[in-house]
């Protein structure tokens, strides 16, 4: 089923949390709404499920309109940060309790209810676990849960605050494959919030960037993190080098070094930004053209699989350059040296307009 | 220091100062103040003989006024229990001119002194009173009948369950309820199979609490009782009048078992506080 | 700022027409329960206050100030000023000793002890009195020392003073230890590797950051200890200006018939009363803010 937002707007005092917001998601995507806190991601998420009213706009689900329905009447399963899993159930009860909630004509029997929650205890792995509390399973388990007892009642959407928020690195990153394949299994319309771009990038069908309750840019995770549509989107996905140059006769440069682009640059001469991810800069000792900036290497610090180099520039910017370990071990940086620093796919922005 | 605080620093002992003069001083005002007078009780008591003990303790008017008082007080915490439970929600959920003003005044039970709440609820329930003008014309008694007994049991257990219950209802978790909305479920149903049964401890531990103030109670209901032997006179009443008597044995014997009661409903309450925090995080 | 205007959008006003859905009782039962609230809440205790004051002054001014300054309501003023003057330091100082012990360390029944400590708020304030009479009265325990050393406890001051102590015991101690529990070790800890002593890290450190709970407990030890009856009446045999408390004046001049001095009298304690919700709203309301600013 799709959701179409249309121009909705919602403010809490004088905090505008949604500014005139229109999105909408085909049916059967797994879509992301990706921002930094504040930025209206979750008033959006709760406004699709009818926990929160607009003050302007509507909410379209499958092209009717939502509004006269309430959250109990919209049927979209929604999973909360915190899971606000019923403490006093146990994983059978809380899954059931979406069952057998329904007026009588439409639940099913009670058969039929332990039958579809085993199932879906089953699809989450977790049928051995059917008689535990929350408070005696781990935060992955109770994720878990929270999503089975969402789908018990078959939504025509699910809605995820935050998914793995709150849990480990380490379960965080099973759990993003595991709701990526079972997306895949079910393929119901869902949307889910985080501020991880790592986490959007990776499990979702379509990014939403979200920034101060606007949307600022939507598209496949590719689209976004290689064509990001501002300085903030480009900022917000990745770890990104600013330059801070010239525009003349359409040339950028940095201290009379021509920087190459990644899209041709138009429009009128002057200060501009340049942008550039810490992966797409290449250190030589030994320049290769006039694209080459004089530096000085700083720091080398090993993280993880990558070697961190810091540089200072001869414009007098701090870098920061990721370089794979292989390169790092042939370099054999020392702190102190001159190298050049040769940037590829810089993007330049003035006053937030793309050049 | 650091060292030392290191090696210590997991066990309960030996981290902070101060543990045995402070333990000392508190163990010895306890002793002084608490047991000893406490343990008198039972001395005294085990000085009678077990018939002498039965005799005092399970006399006709002795058991009239177990009914009484324990009835009355059952009734009266039922009744705390119920109106609480509203009062707690209205003055957590809702927004409503003069909320905070009541909200300050329902612990004024527990700072009245219960002398004055007593003759205030007999003159306005007497048949002059107040609203004993309008009840008696219809036939209602209330002052100086076990009704009075009730209400002036009402009145002072009144802040127990509302200030047992509030908390909870003000650190209710929103989002459970709005998953349980989201899942379908109508709000009679939201209250009854989620939000119940998550305060329901709470509502029983001032249910206990209002009963046990209740059955001990004495200076709010002495006034409005009457106190007629077999039909309105409560147990502590009846323990005072037996020490007027000088029927100390008498009074000790009632005393002693209105303790052990005191101390069942204490128990019972240590095992509710365990059992409400069953489903909490370990 | 967030978190506040959530907090409007979570509590409906009660009459707001707000659409009635899985999140909010429709209109008509918020009004019913809001009803109930008032209706009970007015009969309890409003209308008791009104009918108090209004009794206190049926007669006129003239007659209030007169059964305020009669010798024998004075000399229970007096008394219960001096009750009040003995017990609350003691309970005060037994508090912060007793949760020291208890909310700072571990030890082998721990619990057992806290229920001690609480044991006299479950014990029926006549049974109070009664164990005071059966260890120092006539017929007690240190009854026939106590006569031929011609010391008297029961029936005079000290039997009221002991009885009232006996009576607010825990009310110091049971609002500190859960505060002192949830304020952990750490920053007494950290007081200590910085070289502070025991007590300077009592004083400096632990002690402001209960103090709005002592306070707290303070005020209800307070408001008990001028109030108390039952237990009192036990112990005090009721000599008019010599062992009556202000709540045993107001049970003598009611049982004379006397109603217009009995309310007058209880008035005073009302507003005691009053006076003390006040402070104690007022304390809970800065505790709160002090927790909200510590977290």
């Amino acid at each position: 089923m799709s959701i179409e937002i249309e121009n909705v707007s919602k403010r809490f005092g004088a905090f505008a949390a949604l500014e005139d917001v229109s999105l909408s998601v085909p049916s059967g995507e797994l879509v992301a709404l990706l921002g930094p806190s504040g930025s209206g991601k979750t008033t959006l998420l709760r406004i699709i499920a009818g926990l929160e009213s607009v003050d302007d706009g509507r909410v379209l689900l499958n092209g009717e309109d939502a509004s006269p329905h309430d959250a109990r009447q919209r049927k979209v399963g929604f999973v909360f940060q915190h899971y606000a899993l019923f403490r006093h159930m146990n994983v059978f009860d809380n899954v059931a309790f979406g069952l057998s909630v329904k007026p009588k004509k439409t639940r099913p029997d009670k058969e039929a209810i332990r039958s579809k929650v085993f199932e879906l205890l089953k699809l989450i792995q977790m049928e051995h676990l059917w008689d535990r509390y929350p408070s005696q399973l781990s935060g992955g388990q109770r994720q878990r849960v929270a999503l089975a007892r969402a789908l018990a009642v078959e939504p025509r959407v699910l809605l995820l605050d935050e998914p793995f928020g709150a849990l480990d690195a380490k379960v965080r990153q099973e759990l993003r494959r595991w709701l990526r394949q079972l997306h895949d299994e079910i393929h119901v319309t869902s949307v889910f919030v985080t501020h991880d771009q790592e986490e959007a990038l990776e499990v979702a069908d379509r990014i939403v960037v979200m920034n101060r309750g606007k949307v600022v840019q939507e598209g496949t995770p590719s689209e976004v993190y290689d064509h990001p549509a501002n300085p903030f989107v480009f900022d917000f996905l990745g770890k990104v080098n600013l330059f801070h140059g010239r525009i003349d006769n359409g040339v950028a440069q940095l201290g009379g070094v021509r920087l190459p682009t990644s899209v041709p640059i138009s429009g009128g001469d002057g200060p501009a930004i340049g942008y550039v991810r810490t992966h797409d800069i290449e250190i030589s000792r030994h320049g290769n053209g006039i694209e080459d900036i004089t530096a000085q290497v700083r720091g080398v610090l090993r993280v993880g699989p990558l070697v961190r180099v810091d540089l200072l520039h001869a414009g007098g910017e701090q870098l920061e350059v990721d370089l794979s370990r292989d390169v790092a071990e042939v370099l054999a940086l020392q702190v102190g040296e001159q190298v050049f620093a040769s940037p590829r796919n810089v993007r330049f922005f003035v006053n937030d307009y793309q050049i | 220091m650091a060292r030392s605080l290191r090696k210590n620093g997991t066990a309960g002992w030996g981290t902070l100062p101060g543990f045995a003069p402070t333990m000392g001083y508190t163990l010895l005002c306890l002793v002084i103040v608490v047991l000893v007078p406490l343990s008198t009780l039972f001395f005294e008591a085990a000085t009678l003989t077990w018939d002498d003990f039965v005799g005092a303790v399970a006399a006709p008017r002795v058991l009239a006024s177990y009914r009484v008082t324990f009835g009355a007080a059952l009734l009266a915490a039922l009744t705390n229990a119920f109106s609480g439970v509203i009062v707690a929600w209205t003055l957590v959920r809702y927004r409503f001119p003069g909320r905070r003003m009541l909200d300050a005044l329902v612990d004024l039970p527990f700072a009245l002194p219960t002398a004055v709440a007593g003759i205030t609820l007999a003159g306005i329930f007497a048949s002059n009173g107040w609203l004993g003008k309008v009840l008696e014309p219809l036939g209602v008694k209330v002052a100086f009948t076990p009704v009075g007994i009730w209400l002036a049991m009402v009145f002072i257990g009144l802040p127990f369950v509302v200030r047992t219950v509030q908390p909870v209802l003000e650190e209710f978790d929103r989002e459970v309820e709005e998953a349980a909305a989201c899942l379908g479920g109508n709000r009679w149903q939201i209250f009854s199979r989620v939000v119940f049964p998550l305060m329901f401890p709470a509502v029983l531990t001032g249910f206990t609490l209002a009963f046990a103030r209740a059955v001990g109670e004495y200076g709010s209901i002495v006034f409005i009782a009457g106190n007629m032997p077999m039909v309105s006179e409560i147990t502590p009443l009846l323990i005072i009048t037996k020490l007027e008597q000088y029927d100390y044995a008498g009074a000790t014997a009632v005393a002693v078992v209105m303790l052990v009661i005191s101390f069942m409903v204490l128990l019972a309450l240590n095992l509710l506080q365990k059992w409400s925090r069953r489903y909490a995080e370990q | 700022m967030r978190s506040n205007d959530m907090n409007r959008s979570r509590y409906p006003g009660a009459f707001s027409v707000q659409k009635a859905g899985a999140l909010a009782e429709p209109l008509a039962v918020r009004l019913l329960l809001v009803g109930c609230t008032l209706f009970f809440l007015s009969l309890f205790l409003l209308m008791p206050l009104g009918a108090l004051f209004s009794e206190a002054l049926s007669k006129g001014w003239q007659e209030y100030r007169a059964a305020l300054i009669e010798p024998d309501a004075l000399s229970a003023m007096r008394l219960t000023l001096v009750t009040a003057v003995f017990c609350v330091p003691f309970n005060l100082f037994f508090g912060i000793v007793a949760s020291w012990c208890t909310a700072k360390f571990t030890f082998p029944g721990k619990s057992l002890l806290v229920t001690l400590i609480d044991l006299p708020f479950s014990v029926s304030p006549v049974v109070s009195g009664l164990v005071y009479v059966l260890v120092f009265g006539l017929q007690g325990w240190l009854g026939p020392w106590l006569q031929a050393h011609d010391i008297k406890i029961i029936f005079a001051v000290p039997g009221i003073v002991l009885a009232t102590v006996f009576v607010t015991f825990p009310f110091v101690a049971r609002e500190l230890i859960p505060l002192m529990e949830a304020q952990g070790r750490e920053e007494e800890e950290a007081a200590l590797t910085l070289g502070a002593g025991g007590l300077q890290t009592f004083f400096r450190v632990t002690l402001p950051n209960v103090k709005w709970g002592l306070l707290y407990g303070v005020i209800l030890c307070n408001a008990r200890a001028m109030g108390e009856f039952g237990a009192v009446s036990v112990v005090s045999g009721h000599v008019r200006g010599a062992t009556n408390t202000v709540p045993l004046q107001v049970e003598i001049l009611y049982n004379e018939y006397n109603f217009v001095a009995a309310f007058a009298v209880a008035s005073l304690l009302a507003l005691l009363a009053l006076v003390s919700l006040a402070l104690k709203t007022f304390t809970e309301w800065k505790l709160r803010q002090f927790q909200k600013g510590g977290a």
